[in-house]
């Protein structure tokens, strides 16, 4: 997606956003509606002014998704497993394929990550997501 | 004053009160270097303990938390391009860079000097400024608020680079997501779909995280890179560069630590936008500030010198009026109450002694926290060198426990990935993102006091001697920087 789709983009959303807006009682209104506005004229100015095309550096989105895939894995294993075993299991897996680490590494990541969570969590009474299997609670560790 | 001032100190060397001052700044790291908690999480873990504590201990630990958050956030901010508080937005736009060019440790060590620098002055400010502070409080209502929101908004110019109108669609959108969520001045929720999670808004913890973390990640690990891409500095030398770096501009660490301690004792401005403001007013008042934004090391030391000094500012309502300047202040208004302490005019009188240590303890607990960061800061700015694909899943799960800790729901990790993934669209595009974060920011304190203003004044407001100042300033600031800009352009 180049900078003249994303104008587009943004100029459909501001005008969306005035649009609803307009719906809101007067004093929640106001604000909103006059943002969206501007933001609208200035998002369609982008869209006038971008080059037709235009060169975009970095990785591509295919190049990226690999890497989104493995986040939306470890939400869904955080969802059944509960955080600080979802994240031990991502530490090493991810080590292990992505950083070519050798089995002892990724383990001893693993280890770390789930200790250095349940010891950080207990110190600073941090809160884990609620997940179907809660492997720590279950195990009396958080 | 100058006895209870050595009466104070007195009280503060003594073994208990200085271990708990050691303590509360060993707590105030943890918190700062983790990406997306703050000061007020910080005073927030300590406030179930000072239950029946001796108030000195309680003073010492709860100021010692809350005065180094902004000095361990730098980490987080410049090893990794991510606020490590809201603090600490403005230190990425040159610490991140620095980092790139293997310089982590200078900017470290340039943000930790500058940290203490501002936290000292803060304290004296708060010293100086305290017996007289009241009618400049009372000086700020609802219009000079809002002009100085629109002061924060004009830095957005100097964050666009070179896309401005870019830049103003990023902030037109940050305005728009800040008003997410419950309407300021009418009960009504905006822009919710009907889901609870953005009842409350979008957190800004999520959405700095998501704006600037996941979107860096992922072109790390795609491009196969270490976040120093040039040879790394000798820790120890850099030390000392860092040093000198601060010396060098030492009038630019003055500047910017009033500048923190007057927005600080704003109480409703909110310490998120005094790192921009101290950033934007230096990039726009330095010499050759064509360096700005791609690694220059004022970047660093402006909004590190502010930050710290906020805190003393945010001290000043919340010890004369009880109104907090700022989250954390918030906390340590709670503390107070827990302790038997009623803030208000009778802590310059019935009180002092309290508050002399407070402010002993902000400039001690200062140094202590530069102490304690310089001597790790070369170790973790050797992070900097290892490959991306070893790094990410920590930083990954760091951050989802950081953007967890927002709302403490499954809406925040959504919505990061979400925040991100976009994020990443815009990057890629060319988008400036700085200017959607400081839109975001100040979004509330526009409208809000847009509002006030309206319904209190009429119009009248514009005319206002407050207004009427910062609206100049303001001004001056635009123009100034827009010929910086086309001598640049000349040159």
């Amino acid at each position: 997606m180049n900078a003249r789709a994303i104008a587009v983009l943004l100029t459909a959303l501001f005008t969306a956003a005035a649009a609803v807006s307009w719906t809101f009682p007067p004093r929640a209104r106001v604000y909103p509606m006059w943002v969206a506005i501007v933001g609208a004229a200035l998002a369609a100015l982008t869209w006038l002014r971008a080059p037709r095309s235009e060169t975009v550096s970095g990785p591509t989105l295919s190049e990226i998704a690999r890497y989104l895939w493995w986040i939306g894995a470890l939400l869904v294993t955080t969802g059944i497993l509960g955080l600080p075993t979802a994240s031990a299991l991502f530490a090493a897996a991810f080590l292990k394929h992505e950083g070519k680490a050798g089995p002892g590494a990724s383990v001893g990541a693993a280890i770390a990550t789930g200790v250095g969570l349940l010891v950080l969590g207990a110190a600073l009474d941090l809160r884990w997501p609620p997940a179907l299997i809660d492997v720590t609670r279950l195990l009396g560790l958080s | 004053m100058i006895e209870a001032a050595f009466a104070a100190l007195g009280t503060l060397f003594t073994p208990s009160t200085l271990s708990f001052v050691l303590l509360g700044v060993g707590v105030g790291l943890m918190v700062g270097i983790l990406p997306g908690l703050g000061g007020t999480v910080g005073m927030s873990l300590a406030l179930p303990f000072i239950f029946g504590m001796d108030p000195d201990q309680a003073i010492a630990l709860l100021i010692g938390i809350a005065a180094v958050v902004h000095t361990a956030d730098t980490f987080p901010s410049v090893l990794l391009g991510v606020p490590g508080s809201s603090g600490s937005q403005a230190t990425i736009m040159d610490g991140y860079p620095l980092a790139r060019q293997g310089q982590a440790s200078r900017a470290l060590a340039a943000a930790f000097f500058a940290s203490m620098a501002g936290g000292v002055i803060g304290a004296v400010c708060i010293f100086l400024v305290l017996p007289v502070a009241r009618p400049m409080v009372l000086a700020f209502g609802s219009p000079e608020l809002l002009m100085l929101a629109v002061l924060g908004l004009s830095m957005v110019g100097i964050l666009s680079g070179d896309r401005p109108a870019r830049g103003m669609v990023m902030a037109a959108s940050g305005l728009l997501l800040g008003a997410v969520g419950a309407a300021p001045a009418t009960p009504f929720y905006r822009f919710t779909a009907g889901n609870l999670y953005l009842y409350d808004g979008i957190p800004l913890a999520v959405l700095a995280l998501g704006l600037f973390a996941l979107p860096e990640i992922l072109d790390l690990l795609a491009k196969g890179e270490r976040i120093a891409t040039e040879g790394t500095q000798p820790a120890r030398g850099s030390v000392l560069q860092g040093l000198k770096d601060v010396l060098a501009s030492k009038w630019l660490v003055v500047r910017s630590a009033v500048l923190g301690v007057g927005v600080g004792f704003i109480p409703g401005l909110g310490g998120s936008v005094v790192d921009w403001i101290s950033y934007g007013v230096a990039a726009r008042t330095s010499r050759d500030s064509e360096g700005f934004g791609s690694g220059d090391i004022r970047g660093v030391i402006a909004p590190e010198s502010s930050n710290n000094a906020k805190e003393g500012g945010a001290l000043i309502p919340t010890l004369l009026f009880g109104i907090p300047g700022s989250g954390a202040t918030a906390v340590l208004l709670g503390g107070f109450v827990v302790l038997g302490l009623q803030p208000g005019p009778r802590m310059l009188t019935d009180n002092l002694d309290v508050t002399l240590l407070i402010i002993w303890t902000l400039a001690l607990a200062n140094v202590f926290g530069t102490l304690a960061c310089l001597s790790v800061s070369g170790l973790v700015a050797r992070l900097a060198r290892v490959p991306a694909a070893r790094l990410a899943p920590f930083l990954l799960v760091i951050m989802l426990v950081g953007a967890y800790q927002s709302t403490r729901s499954w809406g925040d990790l959504i919505a990061f990935l979400v925040i991100g993934t976009l994020a990443w669209f815009l990057r890629r595009a060319d988008y400036p993102l700085p200017p959607l974060l400081i839109g975001f920011v100040l979004s509330t304190s526009v409208e809000r006091n847009l509002f006030l203003s309206v319904e209190r004044y009429g119009w009248s407001w514009l005319g206002h001697p407050g207004v009427l100042v910062i609206t100049a300033m303001t001004v001056a600031l635009t123009w100034g920087s827009m010929r910086v800009s086309k001598r640049a352009e000349q040159r």
